[in-house]
């Protein structure tokens, strides 16, 4: 038995759901770097002070659309996200003349699965 | 790329419970696994998801909208399938192979560890009909693919791809868009026998003909690379130190070395900080499937326990015999030998040499512009002009440490348009443009702006004056 790790970016195409006057879309993010990265349990490298997906609400549009919890967001909509602050990140996922929005995302939960299962 | 209706690949027993649930397609959970925690999360996970995707597909508005849910619920289906019919696997090992030997105990077969598999670099090439490639008139047949890659129970789906006649093949890397109900077009199974560090093409199994809706013209093959690096390569079966015998002698003596049983060889060194240092070991002795190794069994002779490694290098037999400080040492290697020579028998071809695993892109800082790289170097208007010229003026200011992050002079080139250009503060003529920016510059004089609020291209507010906070760990839903 083996388990298999990608070298694929995954590309994520949210699109958002009305709920009254928002747009929501069924994720929590951390990370910014005016964060302390230290605190993130996701990231493998604990100065990286990159966006991350801290939950995805169950059934909402991002997890129908493939969002996983751990994934690191590189880009929305073409704008980088890998040096910009908390609020800049939340900025740029809730602009509210936008309907849909395209995530590029590193997932490495995977690769996690399999050092640690080789640990075991 | 799976049929909605076709039989399902996953072998769930038909008439189990758990195939009654599938069938019914029942939102609520399966029988509860408490052993297997990560399936049953993967296979409620699925099920919610397919759910969720179910009640959105009607209530799409838009075509890419309904494409990207429809291959959604394809890949639930198919997780729901895998994970599901693996439950069902293990479950009935458990209740057939109740008793079996404990792992680690001295008469136990070993269990060939795990590795690291990585695909990557595929292509499937096309073989467009001279019709098609020269048809100016009519509908384009065009259509949107994606490929599905399964192992065990594991799922996993590339980007979907637009396909049309401008391609020669069909790469994944791409994007999207078009029409919303998937049909397996072909499909192959790649094997260890298949894992090669470079560029291989295997042929596909073609399963839809050219009268289906949705058929491509697909030249047969798939291009990709296979790698695989088990731990075995990586992690060492075992160190320590063991005693070299001289060839031919017996009993205890011989040289001291410590080894490191990995991959293809027992590297022997000096000590064990020459091995740390990274330093070429002073004896490598080649560890192949087909080297054969024996316990040295501690006679009455005197002779220490060991162990016996034996290669056949060109039509001879070489025998090394390596003694152990104490039994129980002989036996932990002894086991370790065991143990690595299943692994070099199960992963075959991939402990030969190291493959190179891709590892996901890592995060890009923003890249400085080198100042002999600026456009308005270029722009310069008199030949005279020279890249050196400027570069020295603003070396000149750049005396200063520059914090990480865009170099401050990157500045310079964003902003509000120019007023009135200042008079030239060389002889030499230059671009207005750029000597306007240059007098700014020069009465700055301050130190360059600290990172946050020179990376202002998104047009959002910076937050101010660098903190000095204690760090913080934020989290918004968006």
């Amino acid at each position: 038995n083996y388990l298999i790790s990608f070298s694929f970016q995954q590309r994520i195409e949210i699109h958002k759901l009305r709920q009254g006057d928002n747009l929501i879309l069924g994720f929590s993010i951390g990370g910014g770097i005016d964060q302390d990265p230290t605190q993130n349990p996701f990231s493998e490298d604990k100065t990286d002070k990159g966006i991350y997906v801290t939950r995805v609400t169950a059934g909402g549009p991002a997890e129908v659309a493939g969002l996983q919890t751990g994934d690191k967001i590189m880009q929305v909509n073409g704008w980088d996200m890998t040096m910009v602050t908390h609020d800049q990140a939340r900025k740029r996922l809730t602009k509210r003349n936008e309907e849909v929005v395209r995530l590029l995302v590193t997932r490495q939960s995977l690769q996690k699965a399999v050092q640690q299962s080789m640990m075991s | 790329m799976y049929r909605r209706d076709e039989r399902s690949r996953a072998t769930v027993a038909e008439g189990s419970a758990l195939d009654m649930e599938l069938r019914r397609g029942c939102c609520c959970s399966p029988a509860p696994a408490p052993q297997e925690p990560e399936l049953q999360r993967a296979l409620e996970r699925a099920l919610r998801v397919r759910e969720g995707a179910r009640r959105l597909l009607p209530a799409c508005s838009r075509p890419e909208q309904a494409l990207e849910t429809t291959k959604t619920l394809v890949l639930c289906e198919a997780r729901v399938v895998a994970a599901g019919g693996e439950l069902q696997r293990r479950q009935e090992a458990r209740l057939r192979g109740a008793r079996r030997p404990s792992e680690g105990g001295p008469g136990a077969e070993p269990v060939p560890c795990r590795g690291t598999v990585c695909i990557s670099d595929l292509r499937i090439p096309l073989m467009w009909k001279d019709t098609e490639y020269f048809r100016n008139k009519g509908e384009l047949h065009r259509c949107a693919v994606f490929l599905l890659l399964q192992v065990g129970a594991e799922i996993h789906d590339t980007p979907t791809v637009l396909v049309d006649r401008t391609l020669t093949d069909i790469c994944f890397e791409g994007a999207v868009l078009l029409c919303p109900r998937f049909q397996l077009l072909a499909h192959t199974t790649l094997s260890l026998a298949q894992v090669h560090d470079g560029f291989r093409t295997h042929d596909l199994v073609i399963a839809a003909d050219e009268q289906s809706p949705c058929w491509v013209p697909l030249y047969g093959r798939v291009c990709c690379r296979l790698a695989a690096r088990p731990s075995c390569m990586d992690t060492p079966a075992a160190t320590g130190t063991l005693r070299l015998q001289a060839p031919g002698a017996e009993g205890p003596g011989g040289t001291p070395l410590f080894c490191v049983l990995r991959g293809p060889g027992l590297l022997c060194y000096g000590s064990a900080s020459e091995a740390e240092a990274g330093q070429e070991p002073t004896l490598t002795i080649a560890v192949t499937k087909d080297t054969r190794v024996r316990a040295l069994d501690s006679g009455g002779r005197g002779q220490p326990p060991g162990v016996a490694v034996t290669n056949r290098l060109g039509g001879e037999e070489v025998t090394h015999g390596l003694l152990a400080e104490s039994t129980a040492e002989a036996q932990r290697w002894l086991q370790a030998w065991g143990q690595h020579l299943c692994d070099l028998a199960q992963w075959k071809q991939c402990c030969e040499e190291l493959m190179r695993i891709e590892e996901p892109p890592p995060r890009r800082p923003p890249a400085p512009l080198p100042p002999q790289g600026s456009l308005y170097h270029q722009t310069a208007i008199d030949p005279s002009d020279d890249i050196a010229a400027v570069t020295e003026i603003l070396a000149g200011h750049g005396g200063a440490p520059r914090a990480p992050g865009p170099p401050p002079w990157l500045s310079l080139f964003e902003g509000p348009p120019l007023r009135s250009p200042s008079p030239p503060r060389r002889s030499r003529p230059r671009t207005l443009s750029l000597d306007a920016r240059l007098s700014t510059l020069k009465g700055r004089g301050g130190p360059p702006k600290p990172p946050h609020s020179s990376s202002s291209s998104s047009g959002s507010s910076s937050p101010g004056p660098p903190q000095r906070d204690p760090p913080r760990a934020l989290q918004s839903r968006v």
